[in-house]
């Protein structure tokens, strides 16, 4: 039976401890910690609904991250999904059941995504990301009381360390905090986003955090919380493979997350040699990042280290078998000498492939891995959008043949929002379809060139 | 020191002259303490990752680890790796990986790294390039090993750092304080975001806030006081009208960029004088867009890039990340390197190669038959400063150790 398995598993993975039931008079505040586990009964169909409602806010959230979208823009885009989706609302009669929702949404997810590595960061990425912006809007009297109930074990400054200090204190956070700020110090690691971004004071290894900037906190106490209960839900996990039912639908759920890697076509039946890829670039299947190694290497010929992943990936993804790579690479390297080629470079080649080493062929990377790779001095991997300077993005396109001055000023603003991947793709339509809006925003390198590469075939069709 | 020429040195490094330096002089026994945090073999030295560059081929042999000190040095005698580099702890031993779930071999610790090499100041500095270095770039790396050194302590807490030569033009930085090798890559990447205050992205150079974060305000004091010599005298980075752009290409304003280019004309102009120029044009008042606040905080951003730490972002972001070891001794130079014991005063061109100190071993005349061989070479200093850091991160590992028990015991 349904009911008693539910039951079971959810006793088992429970992580306060707490056998008490969650009732909806339980849900005091909009925004949780999803500390105790839900323990009524839902009907199978619900179950599977309401973790499907969550995915697709988790999926707006994530491309909300990828693109770099934040702040307005980010609430402009999000508020319509939340509203379809997950509503939650701060009063009203619904507001139990829309709780309630929120909570067994969450932790079907952590059913669904504790299995593997990659899948607990993702997730954990997601709902904290998710947690914060709700964090944000939230109304300041709720949020309030919400701390309150966390009892969280934050040192706060005092006053006399505060008055010694205070310069200090004044600078490392802009704008200024409030002369009566309150400050919570707390060891550096727990809030690394702040460190990171030099927006705190750090001293003898203790960050202090103004009060103004406790949302990091919070959303990183929420981060850890979450990325450990993961861990127990995991472990509990083999248990639960019993189940029948339930299984199908939580490996179906954490497959439909996986829509980020690229997972797309491969043409290794269309036979790309070394001496194909360049004439690929220039039939303009490739993306801008991919375009731009290529002509790096034939400038350079070379290319450093996360530029040889990246673009050695896409490569690997578009079809070019592991001989075809090795001679690309070598062609390309004509500074290089055989020996220190093989040396050097060939066993990464093959690692790649997954020929040696760990034999795991490597992924291509998407667009968020590329959006957050850092790029340093004679570096060129990265993504165009976010890299280039606006006068040499503009000149980029015009080579590629956008012209229209207004679309060069839609692709600047997009990428000055951040919206790298939605310029991206905006490029795409203008150079292959004549403007025509795509249907879905592309967020992999390999998807460009896929999508690229059976236009082509197909007006190469269409004119036959 | 002359300006010391690396490349056409006569440093072949011999094998078997090498097996010899591991023999007798290289100090296993402090570097498996270094690792250890303690006499007796623990996991934190059985299952660390070694790996050897071997002469043969240059062939690279990666999760290698050792039982104690001894089957170590066995190692190093056996195979003469041309040099070894040291990665993480992992929570089983590297040699059995591929008996446990991949999923399950996992780092746990390693020091927290970073390496300074002057080819990232190959823009910036005039005096040398490529693999050359001399003791006017060297500056660089002293700069940088002062700012992070303090940084490192006051800001972030640590106290058991080593900096290493690298063997020819840079430094490395080990923090090896149990805290900063438990940090997981989110905290290392969150580190060097803080040290780091260029962003990546080429054009945009220097990304400091106003006003100065205080560890920025704290680089900014020290950049400024070497500024004049470093980089002015020194270096004179801008003499050249071509080389001029790179100055003017940091002015905001158009008006005073064109004033400037037209008062220095074809000729070489020493930097001093160019940076001079740029105030006296900018007071002789005849430029009507100037913002006066906005070239000074140009100006001031001129300082800190032409100063601040160039760190190698990946070597210090992931714990898996594999370093050289100290007393390696560099193949391309033949120098040992060495720990250095004062910024201050360190100078490349006097540490001493493979071949100095086997030569001064076969002229050793101690009949001391109970002193260590290094004792005799110059070698001494090195060692006995790295015996001492070993010892003082011992101590305190105990007492970390000793207080971890204490609490234990008090519920």
């Amino acid at each position: 039976m349904y009911r008693h398995s539910k039951r079971r598993v959810l006793e088992r993975n429970n992580i306060v401890g707490d056998d008490s039931t969650v009732t909806p008079a339980n849900y005091p505040h909009r925004l949780s910690f999803y500390a105790l586990p839900p323990l009524e009964e839902i009907t199978l169909d619900q179950f599977e609904l309401w973790a499907i409602d969550r995915l697709k806010v988790l999926a707006e959230v994530e491309r909300c991250i990828v693109n770099n979208i934040t702040g307005q823009t980010m609430e402009s885009l999000l508020k319509p999904v939340l509203a379809e989706h997950l509503p939650l609302g701060t009063h009203g009669s619904a507001i139990e059941s829309e709780r309630k929702k929120d909570h067994y949404s969450h932790y079907i997810l952590r059913l669904a995504f504790c299995r593997n590595e990659d899948l607990r960061a993702k997730l954990v990425r997601l709902e904290t990301a998710l947690f914060k912006y709700r964090f944000a809007t939230d109304d300041s009297n709720d949020r309030k009381s919400f701390i309150q109930d966390l009892n969280l074990d934050w040192e706060q400054v005092s006053q006399q360390e505060k008055d010694t200090l205070a310069a200090e204190l004044a600078h490392a956070t802009v704008p200024s905090p409030a002369i009566n700020e309150t400050y919570f110090k707390v060891d550096f690691e727990r809030v690394c986003d702040l460190v990171e971004s030099r927006r705190v004071l750090v001293k003898r290894g203790k960050a202090y955090v103004p009060n103004s900037l406790q949302q990091s906190l919070i959303a990183a106490e929420f981060s850890s919380r979450l990325d450990q209960a993961l861990m127990l839900t995991a472990r509990a996990l083999p248990r639960l493979e019993e189940d029948q039912r339930l299984v199908p639908v939580l490996t179906h759920l954490s497959s439909g997350f996986a829509w980020q890697t690229y997972s797309g076509p491969i043409y290794s039946d269309e036979g790309f040699t070394a001496d194909s890829v360049a004439a690929l670039d220039r039939a303009g299947h490739f993306p801008l990042c991919m375009h731009n190694m290529q002509r790096g290497l034939e400038v350079n010929q070379h290319l450093k280290y996360e530029g040889r992943k990246q673009y050695g990936t896409f490569l690997r993804a578009i079809g070019l078998s592991v001989e075809e790579s090795l001679k690309f690479w070598r062609m390309m390297f004509k500074k290089v000498t055989d020996d220190k080629f093989n040396k050097e470079y060939a066993y990464n080649i093959k690692h790649s492939y997954g020929l040696v080493g760990s034999r795991r062929a490597y992924e291509p990377q998407n667009c968020v891995h590329i959006g957050m790779s850092g790029v340093g001095r004679d570096e060129i991997h990265g993504c165009p959008y976010k890299e280039f300077s606006p006068d040499r993005l503009a000149s980029e396109l015009r080579e590629m043949g956008i012209t229209d001055t207004a679309e060069l000023s839609k692709i600047r603003d997009l990428t000055q929002k951040h919206q790298y991947s939605m310029a991206c793709t905006r490029v795409f339509e203008l150079t292959h379809q004549g403007g025509e809006p795509s249907k879905e925003t592309i967020m992999a390198p390999n998807t460009y060139f896929s999508l690229s590469y059976e236009h082509a075939k197909k007006t190469e069709l269409s004119q036959s | 020191m002359p300006s010391v020429d690396f490349t056409f040195a006569n440093h072949k490094v011999d094998p078997e002259v090498l097996t010899q330096y591991y023999q007798r002089l290289f100090p296993a026994r402090y570097l498996f303490q270094w690792l250890n945090h303690s006499p007796v073999p623990s996991s934190d030295f059985t299952n660390r990752e070694f790996a050897f560059t071997l002469f043969k081929d240059e062939k690279y042999i990666r999760y290698l680890s050792y039982p104690n000190a001894d089957a170590f040095k066995k190692d190093l005698l056996k195979m003469t790796p041309s040099r070894f580099e040291i990665g993480p702890e992992y929570n089983s031993n590297p040699r059995d990986r591929r008996l446990v779930n991949k999923n399950n071999f996992k780092t746990l610790s390693k020091e927290l790294v970073f390496d300074i090499d002057l080819t990232d100041y190959d823009g910036i500095r005039t005096c040398c390039s490529d693999k050359n270095i001399c003791e006017l770039c060297w500056n660089f790396i002293t700069f940088s090993i002062h700012v992070l050194d303090e940084t490192l302590r006051e800001d972030f807490g640590f106290e058991h750092i080593l900096w290493v030569y690298s063997g020819r033009r840079g430094a490395h930085a080990w923090v090896c304080d149990k805290r900063a090798r438990e940090l997981d890559d989110k905290a290392r990447k969150a580190m060097i975001g803080y040290l780091n205050i260029a962003k990546g992205t080429r054009g945009k150079v220097i990304d400091a806030k106003r006003p100065f974060h205080p560890y920025v305000s704290r680089m900014f004091d020290v950049a400024t006081k070497d500024f004049t010599q470093h980089i002015l005298l020194d270096q004179d980075p801008w003499r050249t009208p071509e080389d001029a752009e790179k100055l003017l290409k940091r002015i905001p304003d158009l008006n005073l960029k064109d004033a400037l280019k037209k008062k220095w004309g074809f000729s070489d102009i020493s930097s001093s004088t160019k940076w001079k120029d740029i105030d006296e044009v900018a007071k002789s008042g005849n430029i009507k867009t100037l913002n006066a606040n906005s070239l000074l905080e140009a100006k001031k951003d001129i300082i800190l890039e032409y100063m601040y730490p160039r760190l190698d972002v990946n070597v210090s972001v992931h714990m898996n990340h594999l370093l050289k070891s100290p007393f390696c001794v560099h193949p391309g130079t033949g120098r040992v390197c060495v720990p250095i014991t004062d910024p201050d005063t360190f100078d490349a061109s006097s540490v001493p190669t493979l071949n100095e100190l086997l030569e001064e071993l076969s002229t050793s005349t101690s009949t001391d038959s109970n002193a260590h061989a290094y004792e005799s070479t110059s070698l001494k200093p090195y060692i006995d400063f790295f015996g001492k850091f070993v010892n003082n991160l011992m101590k305190a590992e105990q007492q970390h150790a000793k207080r971890g028990r204490e609490n234990d015991l008090s519920f």
